[in-house]
This record gives C-alpha cells, sequence and structure tokens, in this order.
C-alpha cells in the first residue's frame, strides 16, 4: 500500500515536471519558429518572450535582429529606388545622344562632340589622326528664298543623304546647325588622307542633287582641321575647322581649306580688329599723318598724301593695311572713310 | 631696269609718275635723272601730323638741295616757288 502511493507521487511529480518543460522549453520554441516562418514570409515577427531564462534570451536576440533586419529591409528598398531613378535618368541622356536629328536622321551637334572626344581617347587612335571637315552650303539661302523652305528642308535632308554615302563606314556625319554638317574621320593614317577624304567629300557635291524632281546644283565648301596636328580636344578642333571653312568661303566657295595655326590666329585677330575699329571713331583714335611728294624738277612739294593711323587702347600705332581688310569685311570702312575725307579735306582748306 | 621701263612708258604715253619709297641718296640721285618724276619717301619726308607738316614742307627743297649736293641759290632762280603746292585731295582708297 505505501509503496503505491510513493509509485502515484513519482508519476505525479514526473507528469509535472514534463508539463513544465512543454510550458517552458516547447512553447517558447515552437512560438520562436513560427516567428520566423512569418518572418521569412515578409512579415512583422515579434516573438513573444517567456520560456525558461536561456530561451527568453533567446528570444530578446531574435527580436532584435528582426528589428534590425527591417531596417535593412527599407534601407535596401530606397536604394533600389535611387538605383531605378539614376537608370532612368542615364537611359534618357544616352537616348538623347543616339537619336538624330529627325530631319535627316544625323546625329546633332553634343553627339558629335562626345563621339569627337571618343574617337580622340580612344586607344586604337592612338599614333592616328582623325579629321574634322566643317561643311557648308553655299547656296541654301537662295533655295530657300526662292523655294520656301519646306523644299530648303528637303534640300537638306537629300544633302544629309549624299554625305553619310559618301562618309560610308570611314568616319561620322552629323549636322551642327541648320546648313553646317560636320564629317569626322576617325582613324586616318595620315593627314594626307584626311585631306582626299575632304576633297571626295567635295567631289560628291559635283553631281547635281534632286528634290521634289528637281535638279540643282549645290556647291559645299570645306573646312578641315587634324588631330593631333592642330589641336588636340573635340571643341578646338571643331573651331579649327571653323575657322579653315571661313577661309575657304572667303577664297571663293566650293572649296576646301586646311586649317592652320596662323589661320586660327588670324581669325582671333580679325575678331579683335573688328572689334576695337567699331568703336575707333567715336572714341577719335584715328588720325592722318601727311607725306609730301615731290616734283624732281623743281623739287617742290606738289601733292600731300593723308595716310591712316589707328592709336587703339593699348598705345599701338596701326598703318591702315593693317586693319582695313578687316575694315571693309564688316562694313565699317564706310565710317572710317567718310571720317578720313571729312578730315583730310577740313586739313587742305586750312591750309590754303 | 623695271623702273626704267615705266619711265620710258610715261614719257611714252603723256602720264605722270610718282615713285614712293625713296629711302637711300642713290636712288633720288637716279631718279633726278629724270626731272619730270615726282618722287615720296622717308629719305625726303617721313609721314608727320598736322601741327609739324608744314615746317616739314618749308624745310623739304633745302633738304632735297643738301641732299644731291646741289647748290642751294638756285632756289631763288625756281618759279615755282611763287607757287605753292594746290590743295587738293586725292583719295587713294579702294571705294
Amino acid at each position: 500500500m505505501w509503496v503505491e502511493w510513493i509509485i502515484v507521487a513519482v508519476l505525479l511529480s514526473l507528469l509535472a515536471a514534463s508539463i513544465s518543460t512543454i510550458r517552458s522549453i516547447v512553447l517558447p520554441v515552437r512560438r520562436m519558429v513560427e516567428a520566423t516562418r512569418r518572418r521569412s514570409a515578409g512579415g512583422s515577427a515579434h516573438a513573444s518572450r517567456g520560456g525558461i531564462k536561456e530561451l527568453d534570451v533567446l528570444a530578446a536576440a531574435f527580436n532584435e535582429m528582426a528589428d534590425e533586419l527591417a531596417v535593412a529591409r527599407n534601407f535596401a528598398a530606397l536604394q533600389h529606388a535611387k538605383l531605378e531613378e539614376r537608370v532612368q535618368e542615364r537611359t534618357l541622356a544616352l537616348q538623347c545622344l543616339v537619336e538624330p536629328d529627325p530631319l535627316n536622321q544625323l546625329p546633332n551637334r553634343r553627339h558629335l562632340s562626345e563621339r569627337l572626344n571618343i574617337a580622340i581617347a580612344s586607344p586604337a587612335t592612338t599614333g592616328n589622326r582623325v579629321g574634322v571637315h566643317f561643311i557648308d552650303l553655299d547656296n541654301l539661302k537662295t533655295a530657300n528664298d526662292g523655294m520656301g523652305h519646306g523644299f530648303g528642308d528637303r534640300v537638306l535632308q537629300s544633302v544629309a543623304r549624299r554625305l553619310a554615302d559618301a562618309t560610308g563606314n570611314f568616319g561620322i556625319a552629323a549636322q551642327l546647325s541648320g546648313d553646317e554638317f560636320t564629317v569626322v574621320y576617325v582613324g586616318a593614317a595620315s593627314s594626307v588622307a584626311i585631306v582626299e577624304t575632304g576633297e571626295t567629300l567635295c567631289r560628291a557635291f559635283h553631281e547635281p542633287l534632286t528634290v521634289d524632281e528637281r535638279q540643282g546644283q549645290m556647291g559645299v565648301s570645306l573646312g578641315v582641321s587634324v588631330y593631333p596636328d592642330h589641336e588636340t580636344d573635340a571643341d578646338a578642333l571643331l573651331r579649327a575647322a571653323d575657322a579653315a571653312l571661313l577661309q575657304a568661303k572667303a577664297s571663293g566657295r566650293s572649296r576646301l581649306s586646311v586649317s592652320s595655326r596662323d589661320l586660327l590666329e588670324a581669325a582671333v585677330n580679325k575678331f579683335s580688329i573688328e572689334q576695337g575699329l567699331r568703336r575707333a571713331v567715336e572714341r577719335g583714335q584715328f588720325e592722318l599723318v601727311f607725306q609730301p611728294e615731290v616734283c624732281l624738277g623743281s623739287l617742290e612739294p606738289t601733292l600731300v598724301e593723308a595716310l591712316l593711323r589707328w592709336r587703339t587702347l593699348d598705345g599701338r600705332q596701326l598703318a591702315s593695311g593693317e586693319f582695313l581688310g578687316v575694315a571693309e569685311e564688316s562694313g565699317l570702312i564706310i565710317d572710317v572713310s567718310r571720317w578720313v575725307l571729312r578730315t583730310a579735306i577740313a586739313t587742305a582748306r586750312r591750309r590754303t | 631696269m623695271i623702273a626704267d621701263a615705266i619711265i620710258g612708258l610715261r614719257r611714252d604715253l603723256g602720264l605722270e609718275v610718282t615713285t614712293k619709297g625713296i629711302e637711300r641718296t642713290d636712288q633720288l640721285a637716279i631718279l633726278r635723272m629724270n626731272r619730270a618724276i615726282h618722287a615720296q619717301g622717308y629719305l625726303l619726308c617721313r609721314p608727320v601730323s598736322r601741327g609739324e607738316f608744314l615746317a616739314e614742307l618749308a624745310a623739304l627743297p633745302v633738304r632735297i638741295r643738301t641732299l644731291l649736293s646741289l647748290p642751294s641759290d638756285s632756289a631763288a632762280a625756281t618759279p615755282d616757288h611763287q607757287n605753292p603746292p594746290m590743295a587738293k585731295v586725292v583719295w587713294l582708297g579702294q571705294r
């Protein structure tokens, strides 16, 4: 009888022990497993605390980890959105670069400048030359004025096609503005090859263009600059080619002119002379000097020549030969002539 | 030789010739052989401002005589001396 009671008591205590084990160990573990599942499914996951001390510490650590995970996830989402935005921006920029002029399917100025820089920087062209051809139509204005701008646009398209054909696979043809085109010759063997290509482009326009079933002659003038002979960056190359183009047009259109340092300096010099000349008359910077002619028979002066001098702001005295060319081109010669005649006549009147 | 040819042409066509840019006495002496020629150059007179000009003009005949080693008294015999150069404006510009 005694023994039986003892057995029951032991069994009961075993039962109590197992129940307490279940409450303090199994349940907390099960809750944590559930929380982990919820966590990985993306929900918020906090494990309820409780159970024996070690498990309670574990639950607290788990919760801490879950919180950190949530912060990290938010941060990642933000970064992702930012990245997405940047990709979109970059895509737009690239599209802008790649997309050609809607009128004639040629790349635009920005595109050209970028590709020119790439051509210069690319290791494949090291030691090779890059040619920039600046092309200007000689008589587009006549076409525009006579036939309207719609016709002018179709002329431009036709020019663009011919340029693209003539350029073939050696370079890039682009349209910079209205009637200005550029062809970049990438990886040329020599500057001679570049100039010869320019001549080929020029010749391509000896054949008449057909627009709206009309045939017309379209002359082009060409300015050429060569990397690295003339300049070493894209913008300077374009400027040099532009200066050469002006020279080609000045020497009678439908021709080609190659850049040189002198040409560029002359262009810059010309510009500053013109700027100064504009104000020279108002500022009283002109003066006349006089030089007599003598008859060798009588040894008497027979005529007095009045010579024009320009005293510039920096104190130099320029003879007329140094600025009359610019004065004539810019139309300022009219003002200059008027001043000279008036002053010479006034001086002569006082003399007699 | 070219100068000779042009001076000859002047005589044949009856034109006035002005030689410019005379800088040396020997050039002046050669040209002086033909009395109908007009001359201009730094040797005779540099371009000068209006203020200095009249004085330069007055001194000119004497200077040329000196350059050509001519006696200065013959100046008085030159009738042209009474007629100062006529003021006239010749436009040498291109337009």
